[in-house]
């Protein structure tokens, strides 16, 4: 018997090297059909706010600043940006991973990553320099984790850049310049999963040609 | 007949992954583009009826501005256009200081004698003082206490202040300000002698002289007044 499996698939090898075609014997059964739920991962930006911080910040109140294309920004002045993103997770074995790249200009910026969860203390999970990537495992945020069945994962997390320089009159602008600009990067959300045999990609799910 | 079914599916897995193809796991990414916040600007200028050049701009933060005297002025202060050797001669005039300070910055500023006018030799100008004081409604009439600059008291001793402009705005302040001059005489005699012996011996003599007064033209730019102004976060 073994010999005869070992020469029925040096024959099959052949035959696929070959180009050519090879019927098994084969039974038909009709099964019913099965619906296969699907999980599901999205992810959004979900809105940014902002506020100035600095001294005597009278006629902007810190409920509604407005546009901040509106606000005559000087040196010396304190300015938050948050920004919520929202990834939504469900499956059994989903897990995932949060990335944050910024471009490549330095802004002396700083940041901020926290949870965003009703009726807890914000969690500082990540901060820095703005121009440092960030990555965020389940090991830091646990509601990454594959643990969840089939409980949608609502995730919120605010990334909060913060800018502020010293008041410095050499800094005075007397002739109109370009405004400045805080922010700007991507996030991204990305699933994840335990390493399998013979699977060779990285966890974004690519295989190295 | 399972182990040749694994077999080829093995291979068949082989295959796909040695040729370079993809795995795909889910991922969803966003891009925030950066916000544009807007800038303020800081601005300070001084401008009047006798100011040589126009506005005097400041273009940073250490840069003073002036307050000169035109021909005008010059011969106003002179007494017209011939000086008496007497009196002394106040001229008014008015000028004024636009300043902008946007956002969270306000801005004093602080009028004193010009550096080179306390030292100047002008023979229209030389040892004048000035007095200086706010015109609140621009009509040309001091409405607050003079400052008087003189070379014992070269500034206003009190800074006006510009408050921070949340909009962006220009302040203008009305100043009046009074010079006193104490010209000196500018003028040329010349007299002619004539002097004649008369055939009896008598010497007769007379004379006649003419004298001429003359202004004083204006020499080089001079600067009456200079403002140091300092911007001030708030």
């Amino acid at each position: 018997m073994g010999s005869t499996t070992r020469t029925a698939a040096a024959a099959l090898a052949a035959l696929i090297a070959a180009g050519a075609t090879w019927a098994l014997f084969s039974a038909t059964g009709t099964s019913g059909a099965r619906a296969i739920k699907s999980g599901n991962l999205e992810f959004s930006h979900c809105g940014q706010t902002w506020a100035e911080l600095s001294a005597d910040a009278d006629g902007i109140s810190a409920g509604s600043p407005g546009d901040p294309a509106d606000f005559l920004y000087q040196p010396g002045d304190s300015l938050d940006f948050d920004f919520c993103l929202r990834g939504t997770m469900k499956g059994d074995n989903l897990a995932g991973v949060l990335d944050i790249d910024w471009p490549a200009t330095e802004s002396g910026d700083t940041f901020t990553l926290y949870t965003s969860v009703a009726g807890q203390a914000d969690e500082v999970l990540a901060a820095g320099t703005v121009g440092t990537d960030v990555r965020i495992t389940e090991t830091e945020d646990s509601r990454l984790a594959a643990s969840w069945g089939d409980t949608e994962r609502d995730i919120v997390w605010v990334l909060r850049i913060h800018r502020e320089n010293e008041f410095d009159p050499a800094d005075l602008a007397y002739e109109q310049t370009e405004s400045p600009q805080v922010g700007g990067f991507t996030a991204r959300l990305t699933q994840t999963r335990l390493p399998v045999t013979g699977f060779t990609g990285d966890e974004t799910g690519v295989v190295a040609p | 007949m399972k182990k040749l079914i694994v077999a080829v599916a093995a291979l068949i897995l082989a295959v796909g992954l040695t040729s370079g193809d993809t795995y795909a796991l889910w991922s969803q990414a966003h891009t925030v583009e950066p916000i544009a916040v807007g800038s303020g600007l800081v601005g300070f200028a001084v401008a009047g009826d006798h100011q040589e050049n126009g506005a005097d701009t400041a273009r940073d933060a250490a840069d003073l501005v002036f307050v000169s005297a035109d021909e005008d002025l010059h011969d106003q202060a002179a007494g017209g256009s011939a000086i008496n050797t007497s009196d002394s001669y106040d001229t008014c005039f008015t000028f004024q200081v636009e300043a902008r300070a946007d956002g969270n910055v306000g801005l004093d500023y602080e009028i004193s004698l010009a550096d080179t006018f306390e030292a100047n030799t002008d023979p229209v100008f030389e040892g004048a003082s000035i007095r200086v004081a706010r015109d609140l409604d621009g009509d040309g009439d001091a409405d607050e206490a003079w400052h008087h600059l003189d070379a014992g008291h070269p500034s206003t001793g009190a800074q006006s202040a510009v408050p921070a402009l949340k909009a962006a705005a220009t302040a203008t302040h009305h100043w009046v300000a009074c010079v006193t001059t104490y010209p000196k005489q500018q003028s040329y005699k010349n007299t002619a002698w004539v002097t004649v012996r008369t055939e009896s011996g008598q010497v007769l003599s007379t004379s006649d002289s003419w004298e001429a007064k003359f202004r004083a033209t204006q020499g080089p730019r001079l600067d009456l007044l200079q403002l140091r102004h300092e911007v001030f976060h708030a």
